[in-house]
């Protein structure tokens, strides 16, 4: 429907924002960006970050909207830690077919190691890469190795990859049971999977509603 | 038969016009289906009071009485009041917090149901796993209709007793206008020439998503794969609010971890207020692929300020970061909504 007029003020400060540079507006190096971009794959439960170990074990978590996906990322030197994209892919080791695919901004923050870190563990440096439901595999997500595909690219052009085997697992966060039943295979869309009357954590989709007055 | 329209709705909707320099509301007309021919529900129209926005669900079952215990419907109709955000059509399928039981009872036209208005109607987690049947975000005072005839030999299947859950938003405030009141409609017309391809539904979204001030144009991309056999596309849309600026989607050959060449793009939309609906398609896709889709954005100053945006802000960074979530002035989507036959699953990606 018709677009309701923005303020003067407001349409100024929109064609400030369109004239700009399409980049962040910071540059942020750590390490030396003259070698090659170094990569090391770190993990997250929703709260804490640690270094990943290849074939380890790595939570599902679900997300706002539904689903469930594993919260990986990397740790990098050598690179503009405020203008990198990561790209994430959980893949069936047998064919290579990817299951899940998620690429976003990432911002890295330098530590005292001489690393970039991600800025936080859950949301904004870490890819969020969807796992289930999954229709591509014939068996359960959780409990089986898979392949994660993890590239930094900076900006300008220069990239690095790095791989690693995977166990999803489902614990109590998730809940399990769901978690499980979602993840498990043949599962369908609409199958019953939770709790009778189990409520959900609404999570900010809420706040915003019940904050705008909208479901009053 | 033709449904009722009350003169009233005109007179409200002239009155609403006046000073406004608004065209006149010409309230749309779809006819009524008589049970033989398919499934009719008419929406009550509805307030959309300034500066608010509105979601509400309608809950209705398809009629017990169909033959082979099956209705096959290749033509739909979905009709929306000027001021739309959305109207999304789902299977009911695994109850969390929105239960139609909880709804109030509602007359529906062609059906009796139940309505719960906002609440549990805004939190996405409670249909994660409902099978997408149809949608529409077309709501143009002139173009108030979908006119949505499915390709030859293809139909959408209905159970007899199923649960279908209409969800319609109407946004009235600094990004979108509600000029008049909200009023949704949907035809199900039953097919009559024997179709047997079903019709089946992909549901993408972004979920992790952030638009801030200091990271003012972000791309956020996907993919979601079909289960394994042949996959012909036969509609598609995007969705997302007033930061979006472009949102494609490609076909994917399901294992490439860069996004597909330009040769591979069907849809491209730069309307995020009246995104494109492409009908009408015939595009097969990749053998064990699926689709790519990427959206772009452009972060805005708030109409309202900043403070709205940071408290959802699940970071609370204090950037004016917008983040996943259904309210379009403090909020983002990134969704897809595709249609494919023959259908070998309904599809959800997150």
């Amino acid at each position: 429907m018709a677009r309701a007029a923005l303020p003067l003020a407001v349409g100024v400060a929109l064609l400030a924002v369109g004239c700009s540079d399409d980049s962040p507006t910071t540059s942020c190096p750590i390490g030396d960006r003259s070698q090659p971009i170094e990569l090391a794959i770190v993990w997250s439960d929703g709260t804490n970050l640690a270094d990943f170990v290849d074939g380890g074990a790595i939570p599902l978590r679900r997300p706002l909207q539904g689903g469930q996906a594993i919260m990986i990322g990397v740790r990098a030197r050598n690179v503009d830690g405020c203008k990198v994209n990561l790209t994430t892919t959980l893949r069936d080791p047998d064919d290579g077919r990817s299951l899940g695919l998620d690429i976003r901004p990432v911002r890295l923050d330098p530590g005292a190691d001489g690393w970039g870190h991600p800025s936080e563990p859950f949301f904004q440096s870490i890819g969020s890469t969807p796992a289930c439901p999954n229709l591509v595999g014939d068996v359960d997500i959780f409990g089986n190795p898979w392949r994660v595909e993890l590239r930094l690219d900076e900006d300008g052009g220069r990239s690095a990859t790095v791989f690693a085997t995977v166990r999803p697992f489902c614990d109590d966060v998730s809940p399990k049971a769901e978690c499980e039943c979602e993840c498990a295979a043949g599962y369908q869309l609409g199958q019953a999977c939770g709790e009778p009357d189990a409520g959900v954590d609404a999570g900010p989709d809420a706040a915003s509603a019940i904050d705008a007055g909208v479901d009053a | 038969m033709r449904a009722a329209v009350l003169g009233l709705l005109g007179l409200v909707g002239l009155a609403g016009a006046c000073g406004d320099n608004i065209p006149a509301f010409e309230p749309w007309i779809l006819d009524s289906v008589d049970p033989a021919d398919g499934l009719w529900i008419r929406t009550p129209e509805f307030d959309v009071p300034a500066g608010q926005e509105i979601q509400d669900c309608y809950f209705f079952t398809i009629p017990a009485d169909q033959p082979d215990g099956m209705l096959w419907v290749d033509h739909l109709q979905l009709a929306l009041n000027p001021g739309s955000h959305h109207m999304n059509l789902f299977r009911v399928g695994e109850l969390r917090a929105l239960k139609p039981a909880d709804g109030a009872p509602i007359d529906l036209g062609g059906a009796q149901g139940t309505l719960i208005q906002g609440g549990e109607c805004w939190k996405s987690g409670n249909w994660a796993n409902w099978a997408l049947v149809a949608n529409t975000q077309q709501s143009l005072p002139g173009e108030p209709i979908l006119d949505w005839g499915l390709p030859a030999g293809v139909a959408t299947r209905f159970t007899a007793g199923e649960t279908l859950m209409l969800q319609i938003h109407y946004v009235n405030a600094s990004t979108q206008e509600t000029p008049f009141r909200g009023r949704g409609g949907v035809n199900l017309l039953r097919s009559r020439d024997g179709d047997t391809m079903e019709l089946g539904t992909l549901f993408a979204t972004q979920q992790n998503i952030r638009i801030c001030r200091s990271n003012p144009r972000p791309t956020y991309q996907g993919s979601c794969a079909l289960p394994s056999g042949s996959h012909t596309v036969a509609a598609v849309n995007g969705h997302f609010h007033s930061r979006g600026r472009k949102f494609s989607v490609y076909a994917w050959d399901g294992v490439s971890s860069t996004r597909p060449p330009d040769t591979e793009l069907f849809y491209q939309n730069t309307d995020w207020e009246e995104p494109l609906m492409k009908l009408g398609m015939s595009l097969p896709l990749p053998q064990g692929g699926g689709v790519w889709w990427t959206c772009d954005y452009q972060w805005q100053e708030p109409a309202g300020g900043c403070a709205a945006v940071d408290e959802r802000d699940p970071l609370h960074a204090g950037d004016c970061c917008y983040t996943f979530g259904p309210i379009v002035e403090t909020s983002e989507h990134c969704n897809v909504f595709l249609y494919y036959w023959p259908k070998t699953a309904d599809v959800n990606c997150f």
